[in-house]
């Protein structure tokens, strides 16, 4: 008994003994800031003067800080925004080219290229394109008649929309290639069957294709939404945040209030509240997900 | 299991600050220059005296010509110093220098590029008061022209200045001439600037000549405010800017005389561009300019015949004397650990020496005397009207104020100058809205 104890524990020795190194990163990298950040939101810090704790004051100024309403509504807007027109331009990517049109290989890697370019390369690229003035795309809209064709990422009301069009058109692609392996995972036979039974087009891809995508749809959902709630770097070389704070989001204000204005205690507490915002949705997805995901 | 997943994700941005620290505190880019200290000369010196290595912070080191002539000067200088140069672009130097700063360092001497992370680093202990080494020295603060004192932070300074920048109206003289116009010799008020820019407006698309060019920052348009000497941009009431943004919206909107700003933001066009291309008649700008133009003319890049003017302002009334501008204070890093040898390098770079170094190149140097005037002036290049300029320009008032709000309203102005200029809001408006800001979000 004594002896069958002992080798068990080895066992697990050997096995706790392979997990420890990629542990120790995890700690030390992952798991240690994370609850640093935690508590230096209930402190005031600017990385040089001594640590103070100020309880939940951090939070209270949250409330009446205009900039952080600004950033959390245009956090959502951008989320709302780019989700669903991702998701849908996504599938219908895939679908399209999932038959057998002429130089498919070539659209997909057409459609998957933005995902890899440099992003500041493309940025460049963009903004010449949309310039309000002198870009081709106003160009092109006032040749065929618009009169007022929109100042993109000049004004205050067409810049998110430009930033999510611009963040459709960088991601579709890399969800493009899930639903393409995700459809081409479906078996051949449901849709024999359907044939049998003389199911329209129509039918077999509401009955057939889209039921067996959802677990695909549900994975990229979430992706999709944690990766806007978490939108940084295209903000970051697209608009700073402008014009004005029109598209200032919550990743960026911390960013800011922690490496411009050396407030870490406030940046911490904004970064607590973004984590529970996303922690709250991701539960509400995975709660609804037994009511539409089929796992056949 | 998600939950973890996003444990991950939101440490990936303490993880990129943990990078960030660790990857700045072994210093970006250095380069340790070698200057006139040749290996014999150090040789012989160890011998006598112990060798120093001193870190000094400071912008565009490699690109910027008086950077690295004043370092090499230094190092001809104390042969037993090498200086180990820290070195960033420009545009991301004081956020670099700030993360620097913060982590354990060894820095002896640091540049300050702006107000703002200079009184944020005093604020956080990162730089020493040089009050006693000032006084021990017998440094006559009266050569900077009383912009050191503007500089000092409870009653405290922590840096001497090494470059001075005056504002004034750079105009092209050709364009001047080909319109059949005298040139603006005297102050002009906003009125006659805006007038003039549409005189020397012509042409239209690729091949448009620009009347003015006032440039993205938000100085471009407070300077011409400040240079007054009555306000103060941390009042919280910007009511006196109102007749600038006029101006200046005026221009760009219905004149059409001045650069737009969503062209210069959207296509990332540097103001000195347009000037050097002939397609600007008039611009705003810091004497530094001076420099540029001195080099770009001996290059070729342009071929421009330029001059100087004071800068436009609502009223010239009792404006004889007044200018706008800032100082660039060198100061000493708390931690050093060669705190004499800093201090000669400070001592040197905005003494006499290192102004005639400067003065060489075409750098306004804080330092003021006749001798480095006489240098700045005798470059090839120098505009005619600079001397007679900087003669009259006895009192200048500091762009920015100095405070540790400043930072955080200098935000605030940015955002509401960009809606501003970009049309969305009126000047009015704007203004309306920026008083509100400041008060609500920082005077409270």
């Amino acid at each position: 008994m004594n002896l069958r104890k002992k080798r068990v524990l080895r066992q697990n020795l050997v096995a706790y003994a392979f997990i420890l190194p990629n542990f120790i990163g995890l700690f030390v990298f992952t798991l240690l800031p994370v609850l640093f950040v935690f508590f230096l939101s209930l402190t005031k810090w600017d990385s040089a003067n001594p640590i103070q704790f100020v309880g939940i004051s951090n939070f209270t100024r949250m409330f009446s800080d205009s900039t952080f309403r600004i950033s959390f509504f245009n956090t959502f807007y951008y989320a709302v925004g780019t989700v669903p027109i991702t998701l849908i331009a996504a599938l219908g990517l895939a679908l399209i080219l999932n038959t057998k049109i002429r130089g498919r290989n070539i659209f997909r890697t057409v459609f998957f290229f933005p995902y890899v370019a440099s992003l500041i390369a493309v940025v460049v690229v963009w903004n010449m394109l949309f310039h309000p003035d002198m870009g081709p795309i106003n160009g092109l809209l006032s040749a065929i008649g618009v009169d007022n064709p929109p100042r993109w990422g000049a004004s205050t009301k067409a810049a998110m929309p430009t930033v999510i069009l611009f963040s459709v058109w960088r991601y579709m692609g890399y969800y493009m290639i899930m639903y393409l392996a995700a459809l081409q995972g479906i078996p051949r036979d449901l849709y024999e069957a359907g044939n049998l039974d003389g199911t329209t087009p129509f039918q077999r891809f509401r009955y057939i294709t889209l039921p067996m995508l959802t677990p695909t749809t549900f994975f990229v959902g979430i992706m999709l939404t944690i990766q806007c709630f978490k939108v940084f770097d295209i903000i970051y070389a697209m608009t700073n945040g402008g014009p004005g704070r029109a598209t200032n989001v919550l990743v960026y204000y911390i960013y800011n209030q922690a490496f411009s204005e050396f407030d870490f205690g406030y940046a911490s507490a904004m970064s607590v509240v973004l984590f529970a915002i996303v922690l709250i949705i991701t539960l509400v997805q995975f709660r609804s997900e037994r009511k539409w995901v089929s796992y056949m | 299991m998600k939950k973890r997943q996003f444990l991950k994700r939101s440490a990936a941005l303490l993880l990129t600050s943990a990078v960030l620290l660790s990857g700045c505190s072994t210093g970006g880019s250095e380069t340790s220059s070698n200057g006139s200290s040749s290996t014999e000369d150090t040789k012989q010196e160890t011998a006598a005296e112990e060798e120093i290595t001193l870190n000094v912070a400071m912008w565009d080191y490699t690109s910027l010509e008086y950077h690295s002539k004043l370092v090499a000067a230094f190092e001809e200088e104390y042969p037993n110093v090498k200086v180990n140069v820290i070195e960033s672009p420009a545009d991301d130097y004081s956020d670099k220098v700030a993360v620097m700063m913060s982590g354990d360092n060894d820095i002896d001497v640091v540049f300050i590029r702006d107000t703002a992370s200079y009184t944020s680093m005093i604020a956080k202990g990162q730089l020493m008061p040089i009050d006693s080494l000032i006084q021990e020295n017998n440094i006559d603060l009266s050569v900077y022209g009383g912009m050191v004192e503007q500089y000092a932070v409870e009653d405290s300074i922590y840096g001497l200045p090494y470059r001075k920048d005056i504002w004034m109206l750079f105009y092209n003289k050709d364009l001047f001439d080909a319109a059949n116009i005298p040139y603006p010799s005297e102050r002009m008020t906003l009125e006659e600037y805006r007038e003039l820019a549409k005189q020397l407006t012509s042409g239209e698309g690729g091949g448009k000549i620009y009347g003015a060019l006032n440039n993205k920052w938000t100085q471009s348009v407070s300077n011409l405010a400040m240079q007054t000497g009555n306000y103060d941009l941390m009042s919280g009431n910007y009511d006196f800017l109102k007749p600038y943004y006029e101006t200046v919206i005026g221009m760009q909107n219905e004149d059409k005389t001045a650069m737009d700003y969503s062209t210069i933001v959207a296509s990332n066009i540097h103001y000195s561009g347009p000037f050097y291309n002939g397609q600007v008649a008039m611009m705003p700008m810091g004497s530094w300019f001076i420099n540029n133009m001195i080099e770009n003319l001996a290059n070729g890049t342009t071929t421009v015949n330029y001059d100087v003017a004071p800068l436009p302002c609502e009223t010239v009334e009792g404006m004889d004397s007044k200018g706008v501008g800032a100082i660039t204070p060198v100061a000493i890093g708390a931690n050093t650990k060669h705190q004499d040898m800093a201090w000669n390098f400070v001592e040197f770079v905005t003494g006499e020496k290192g102004a005639q170094v400067l003065a060489s190149c075409g750098i306004l140097p804080a330092y003021n005397s006749d001798e480095v005037l006489e240098t700045l002036v005798g470059n090839e290049g120098f505009p005619e009207h600079g001397k007679e300029l900087l003669l009259n320009t006895t009192d200048v008032s500091i762009e920015f104020p100095l405070g540790d709000i400043w930072s955080s309203i200098n935000k605030i102005i940015g955002e509401e100058h960009e809606l501003i200029m970009l049309n969305n809001n009126s000047a009015e408006a704007g203004i309306t809205i920026l008083n509100k800001r400041v008060q609500d979000e920082v005077l409270k």
